[in-house]
């Protein structure tokens, strides 16, 4: 078993939105005024976006335009039931959980045990999972001043509502790892995020044609390797490719009637790595007076190349939207003729995206 | 005495407060022992046991803020599993922004997992993704009245100033976990530095005012 994961580093570049908002501005004379979130590091403003939200915006996308069935939150009354299944749901599979299942009671042999009836006894348990994609906060890649918009209610009848909201325009940046290893792929053990199926789902899992493997890195008190269930390898490359391939679509944001932007990367870094550590995170800074202007570092992007070249498998792709960052086009493409880094290519962001897919479906074992 | 020191860098970081389960969720300012542990765990891909272990870290963020955050919020029954009710609440989070970690270690097996690591690196919570920055060796040099910042020190024995936090020094490999060897720290933050009596190390490599406190127990 393989142990690789997808880095990815992505720039978005909006215009005039509010993509994450902070609730009440206590800083306006307004009573009704909404505040951006933003952090302010040496008295300098940046704005941000929740990891959660962009976890949210991707979870839509792939609802959306990958047609994934979303493990459903059945309510009934005030009781909501959920499901934890990443064996029919993709998206409990690919952003893990942490939920309440039945389970068959098992004895001391660990057979099931049975009523007098001859049913499985059930029982309440936990079961866990560890997300194989993570994410960073979407952050603007430098300091912004948010504009405040005076904005207001107004219908035919009746006194207008005026109230307030922060509106930015940004470069900002973002960064996700995907384990590629881990999708598809579930583990058992008593151990808080390794039980990830109920002993039923599992049972269910094998009949269905999920194999076992050996994990390479947990053993058992005799020293052997503990066993993973693993999902077929057509079903791991689909799930793991409509998860970047979602990126070319991905959109959401607050405000989107009065302020739709567009959140889908303007530049991308796609890479395979056989390593947990993601090298991408400082490829971009900035410079000015107020750290105003976004500066690209193609120094320290060809460093992190060079430093962790043994860990890259195959080509590191770069996306780059024409119109976006365009001073940078000619050091970009010499990258392809360097020849002490891995090898990179350079192609529109879409074209990008998919020819790293293409890549990733001969890494995935 | 030789080490190791690897430096490690995040956008965010959020390090749990304990006690406090709902409501305003403030962010401790170092990390405590059992989350770099867990970091260590995260590079190696296993759970490490039945070893004695030696690690000192120095922790710095840039600014501490706040973030809003939609949490689902589980019942459990009176055997402690949870019941199928889901309530949605939001939240303040404080998270820690721009942060770096030294972390010094002396044990090879150690330092060879964080060349190539197992699992993701996080500094914190699953969105607060991290990169190792460099490894380099380090000479740990032993000084008397050592000054302290961004690190926890345990409180018993060694009696700091500083936010005073019972913290756990490592989590157990079951369901559900358990707090290891828990016991009162000072928490001292990076911007708050601590003269204290107590010898610790100076790295000759510094990029930061503080020496360095060694933590050595057995897991």
């Amino acid at each position: 078993m393989k142990n690789i994961k997808t880095q990815g580093f992505v720039l978005i570049d909006v215009d005039v939105v509010a993509l994450n908002n902070a609730g009440k501005n206590t800083q306006s004379n307004n009573d009704n005024a909404i505040a951006t979130k933003s952090i302010r590091k040496n008295g300098r403003n940046y704005v941000y976006v929740s990891g959660q939200a962009w976890r949210y915006w991707w979870r839509e996308a792939l609802q959306k335009n990958a047609k994934w069935k979303l493990s459903p939150i059945v309510r009934d009354g005030k009781i909501a039931y959920t499901h934890a299944n990443p064996l029919e749901f993709p998206d409990d599979d690919v952003f893990g959980y942490m939920r309440a299942a039945k389970d068959a009671e098992l004895d001391e042999n660990g057979e099931p045990k049975k009523d007098k009836k001859g049913n499985v006894k059930m029982t309440n348990v936990t079961v866990t999972r560890v997300s194989p994609l993570k994410n960073s906060a979407i952050i603007s890649a430098t300091s912004v001043a948010p504009a405040q918009n005076w904005s207001s209610m107004a219908r035919q009848e009746g006194d207008a509502v005026p109230y307030e909201k922060q509106e930015y325009s940004a470069i900002m940046k973002g960064m996700f790892s995907l384990d590629l290893s881990m999708v598809g792929t579930f583990s058992n053990y008593d151990r808080t995020g390794y039980k990830n199926l109920s002993v039923l789902l599992q049972e269910e899992a094998l009949k269905s044609g999920a194999k076992e493997i050996d994990d390479p890195f947990v053993v058992d008190a005799k020293g052997k390797p503990k066993k993973l269930i693993r999902l077929s390898k057509d079903m791991r490359i689909q799930r793991a490719g409509d998860t970047i391939q979602a990126l070319k679509v991905i959109n959401g944001g607050a405000m989107q009637t009065n302020n739709m932007g567009d959140v889908t990367p303007k530049f991308i870094i796609l890479a395979t790595t056989t390593t947990g550590n993601h090298p991408f995170s400082h490829v971009v800074s900035n410079r000015g007076q107020r750290d105003e202007e976004m500066v690209f570092n193609i120094d320290g992007l060809i460093e992190v190349l060079k430093d962790y070249r043994d860990t890259f498998e195959g080509t590191v792709f770069i996306g780059r939207r024409s119109g976006f960052m365009d001073e940078i086009a000619g050091q970009l493409k010499n990258l392809e003729t360097m020849t002490d880094i891995p090898k990179v290519k350079v192609l529109p962001v879409n074209e990008a995206i998919d020819q790293y897919c293409e890549q990733m479906k001969s890494q995935i074992d | 005495m030789k080490a190791f020191r690897i430096k490690i860098s995040s956008w965010t970081s959020s390090f749990r407060y304990p006690n406090l389960i709902s409501g305003f969720q403030p962010t401790l300012e170092v990390p405590p022992v059992s989350t770099v542990m867990g970091l260590i765990n995260a590079a190696s891909g296993r759970y490490w046991e039945n070893r004695e272990i030696t690690l000192g870290y120095y922790f710095s963020f840039k600014i501490k803020t706040v973030d809003l955050e939609t949490i689902y919020q589980i019942k459990a029954n009176d055997k402690n599993y949870p019941e199928a009710t889901v309530k949605p609440n939001v939240i303040q989070r404080e998270f820690l922004y721009d942060c770096k970690l030294f972390l010094y270690l002396t044990n090879e097996d150690l330092i060879a997992a964080f060349r190539q690591p197992a699992y993701q690196l996080l500094l914190g919570r699953s969105g607060d993704l991290a990169g190792i920055e460099s490894i380099e060796k380090v000479e740990l040099n032993e000084v008397n009245n050592a000054r302290f910042a961004g690190q926890v020190v345990p409180f018993n024995g060694n009696y700091l100033a500083g936010q005073i936090q019972a913290l756990p020094k490592y989590f157990s490999n079951t369901i559900p976990r358990r707090n290891l060897g828990t016991e009162p720290y000072s928490v001292i933050s990076c911007y708050n530095p601590v003269q204290s009596p107590l010898t610790g190390y100076r790295p000759d490599l510094e990029e930061f005012d503080s020496d360095i406190f060694l933590h050595k127990f057995e897991v």
